[in-house]
């Protein structure tokens, strides 16, 4: 079993980072970023990376750390069969035949690999179940039990 | 380090993209054995699964799958291929038309989940159907009149760039989707899709304004047929035949054509000459001006073949100008009513801002960028209110 910092684990998806840039007004935000980073409970998956091309604070937060924020290291092979399994039964979600490399089965793989009773592995997306299920990392989280907030949900937890 | 793959993904996800194994191992740079033997394999490593997702262009979570998606859960998207160039069936499409294709269903589908959703968020096209055995001329004048272009209009438009972007407005004006894509495949005019009451149509970058023009037209006749599909505007099959009159008779009505060519030519005479002014003057190819010249009887049958032995067909230019910047290339890839209808679901809470950065093909902070030049775009050259 993979263990980071003590805690729960959150796998941030692209639309999470990009919720935060939307909201930089919210000081919150760098400081519990940098508060979970220091404790090593914050990842995402190298592919998230590849969506965040546009220039803002919170990304830019994101690109300087890329390399430490980014798990798993390499392709291991539970990780990558999870990748296969999420993609297969998510097609809408991942984009099957389509040419942009979507980062979302990666995120929910990631999770659904780790998560575990003793240090649970939460996804933070942008997005809740209220829009098109199939088609959304919130949809695939709740019917394989892995439990997904949004930004302002993760905000609520951290700062308790 | 090595990955479980199942072989027969490798297998589906290489005919998906209609390769054989000689095309997918030259892409791939491989000898075809070696593909061959790794799509038997259990296990490949990460670097060859890199290359083949890179190559194939799809994520490798797809090359990841344990199994091909079964039919029901991904339905393939068959398109007609209307192509059949001098009585030859064509290769099969590029990867990168291919692509093209894929992600303009892709778009339907979200247009049409984000409406069954969150109700009516984009507009879907009224357009009128027309069946084959009905007349290409008439259904051109319908057309003409429902849309509202008067003749002078038309004639008055200055330059060939504006004739596209007025007419490619009007389209739009009516909720359809019209894209400009640089298509390499031989022959490909431009593809049209009718699905799930969306209508999307596109045209190939590559080729210059005028002939655009035509296609244009043309596509949106497989729209009226609802007979979607690839087009390369040959005489040969009914369906083609019937778009090809379709624009023509729409773009150069037979009386104000007939008053034209008397008004240019007063001492009359059929030559390359005569179909330049005219196609000029019609802002569509030279081969279509030669082509209503023997429609219409100015030229004797056979007329457009003779003078098409005798161009040279100037090459096809191989991009933009260099100074066009992102806004413009995406606005001139996507159009009006695509970008239009994404930023009215992102507005409206129906997609969120990463859904919206893969349909339109830029960065959230140039969303409104994107969204003001579309709207400039439309004032320019949509239909006056």
């Amino acid at each position: 079993m993979v263990r980071l910092g003590n805690g729960p684990i959150y796998v941030f998806d692209a639309s999470a980072w990009l919720d935060c840039d939307g909201r930089a007004g919210d000081n919150r935000i760098p400081t519990i970023l940098d508060r979970l980073f220091a404790e090593g409970r914050i990842c995402h998956p190298k592919e998230v990376v590849g969506e965040l091309e546009r220039p803002g604070a919170v990304s830019d937060w994101v690109k300087a750390r890329r390399t430490a924020l980014n798990f798993p290291r390499g392709l291991p092979s539970e990780y990558a069969q999870n990748v296969g399994l999420v993609q297969w039964r998510y097609p809408a979600m991942g984009k099957v035949l389509g040419i942009k490399r979507r980062a979302d089965p990666f995120v929910v793989a990631v999770a659904l690999t780790y998560n575990c009773d003793e240090q649970p592995w939460i996804v933070v997306a942008g997005e809740t179940l209220n829009h098109r299920p199939r088609r959304k990392i919130a949809g695939a989280c709740d019917e394989l039990g892995i439990l997904c907030i949004t930004i302002d949900q993760f905000i609520e937890r951290e700062m308790q | 380090m090595t990955v479980p793959v199942s072989p027969n993904v490798l297998r589906w996800v290489r005919e998906s993209r209609a390769l054989t194994v000689e095309q997918a191992a030259s892409r791939l740079g491989w000898p075809a054995d070696q593909l061959l033997s790794l799509e038997d394999a259990a296990q490949i490593s990460v670097d060859d699964l890199e290359r083949l997702a890179s190559k194939y262009r799809v994520s490798p979570a797809t090359l990841l799958m344990p199994a091909p998606l079964p039919a029901d859960r991904y339905p393939p998207r068959p398109i007609q291929d209307f192509r059949l160039h001098d009585r030859v069936r064509q290769e099969p499409l590029s990867l990168k038309t291919t692509l093209y294709v894929e992600n303009a269903f892709d778009l339907i589908d979200l247009l049409a989940e984000v409406n069954d959703a969150d109700g009516d968020v984009a507009t879907r096209p009224l357009l009128p159907s027309f069946a084959l055995a009905e007349s290409a001329e008439q259904a051109a004048a319908s057309e003409r009149a429902r849309i509202g272009v008067d003749i002078d209009t038309q004639l008055g438009w200055q330059t060939d760039r504006e004739a596209f972007l007025r007419w490619r407005e009007l389209l739009e004006t009516q909720h359809l989707i019209v894209h400009k894509l640089a298509m390499d495949d031989q022959h490909v005019r431009g593809f049209a899709i009718f699905e799930q009451g969306f209508g999307i149509l596109a045209v190939n970058s590559k080729d210059d304004a005028r002939p655009r023009i035509f296609t244009l037209l043309h596509e949106y006749a497989h729209l009226l047929l609802r007979q979607g599909g690839i087009s390369d505007q040959n005489r040969q099959t009914p369906i083609e035949r019937w778009c090809n009159k379709f624009a023509a008779c729409f773009l150069m009505p037979e009386g104000v054509f007939l008053r034209e060519y008397r008004r240019l030519f007063p001492r009359g005479g059929v030559g390359d000459y005569q179909v330049g002014r005219l196609a000029v003057r019609f802002k569509v190819s030279k081969a279509a001006a030669a082509i209503r010249m023997e429609e219409v009887g100015l030229a004797d049958a056979g007329f457009y073949e003779q003078l098409k032995a005798e161009w040279i067909l100037p090459p096809k230019r191989k991009g933009g100008p260099a100074d066009v910047d992102q806004i413009d290339i995406e606005l001139g890839r996507f159009g009006t009513a695509h970008i239009g209808a994404v930023l009215e679901a992102l507005e409206r809470g129906s997609i969120d801002r990463l859904e919206a950065q893969y349909a339109l093909d830029v960065p959230p902070d140039h969303f409104e960028a994107l969204g003001a030049a579309a709207r400039e775009r439309h004032r320019a050259y949509g239909p006056a209110r």
